[in-house]
């Protein structure tokens, strides 16, 4: 996935990180380009795989994904602006 | 205090109590999670509670939605603690009344049950004698079951 420092504001999604993954990542919030090096639409799953290329820690525990505060599967297609946010399992109560 | 709350400071039971009381009500069980000073053995010092509050929020809302839909008349409040929770402190409180008691002790269990695994929260056990910590192993997320077990999968 390539960097997004370049990216216009409107071809990137923000990508949030909890608990464990935001320890992994060492990051709470990124930032990402919309489309990947083959121009293929960004998925919350294609999201994720890179993420783990770019912090191998965080494949250590399977997500649960939301996009914008709502629970999305991984083939779930992103549009620009969109607010991702990985969950690894809850543990409140 | 809403009927729904994510809170940095203690919760008083009494006050989330005070939500449901209703003069038709027969019944209010409270429970109360209680921060544990041992997991397996190791001691602890505090747990940390963190919330995605966007989304714990509105799945805390689908909680005290659901004890209304499942059993009629019956009314829900429930409390979470984020941050720094010290040894002893309730974490969580649920309060619910109904009419008769069957329905609130199982609404309130059906809600502290659900909850483990619908609301984004989650808790890091900081352990005696030096500060280090790990998050506590949960479950996947999934969203609030329907009273006739649909909206189990995402989307």
């Amino acid at each position: 996935m390539p960097s997004d420092e370049a990216a216009p504001p409107e071809a990137i999604v923000r990508v949030r990180l909890f608990a464990a993954y935001r320890d992994a990542a060492g990051a709470s919030e990124l930032t990402r380009a919309l489309t990947d090096r083959t121009d293929a639409p960004l998925t919350v799953g294609s999201l994720w795989a890179g993420l783990i290329a770019d912090h191998p820690g965080l494949a250590a525990v399977p997500p649960a994904a939301a996009v914008n505060a709502v629970l999305a599967r991984f083939d779930h297609v992103l549009s620009a602006g969109d607010e991702v946010a990985f969950l690894p399992p809850v543990s409140g109560g | 205090m809403a009927d729904v709350a994510l809170t940095a400071a203690p919760i008083d039971p009494r006050a989330v109590e005070a939500l449901v009381a209703r003069p038709g009500a027969g019944a209010i069980v409270t429970f109360l999670g209680v921060t544990r000073d041992h997991t397996d053995g190791r001691p602890i010092e505090w747990l940390e509670y963190e919330a995605f509050e966007a989304m714990a929020v509105p799945a805390l809302r689908a909680l005290v939605d659901g004890v209304a839909e499942r059993w009629p008349g019956a009314t829900a409040a429930i409390a979470h603690r984020t941050g720094r929770v010290d040894i002893g402190q309730a974490s969580v409180v649920i309060a619910v009344s109904a009419a008769h008691r069957a329905a609130a002790f199982e609404a309130c269990r059906w809600v502290i049950d659900t909850l483990k695994t619908t609301v984004p929260i989650w808790k890091k056990d900081v352990w005696a004698g030096g500060g280090a910590s790990a998050w506590v192993a949960g479950s996947v997320m999934r969203s609030t079951p329907g009273p006739d077990g649909s909206g189990v999968a995402a989307e």
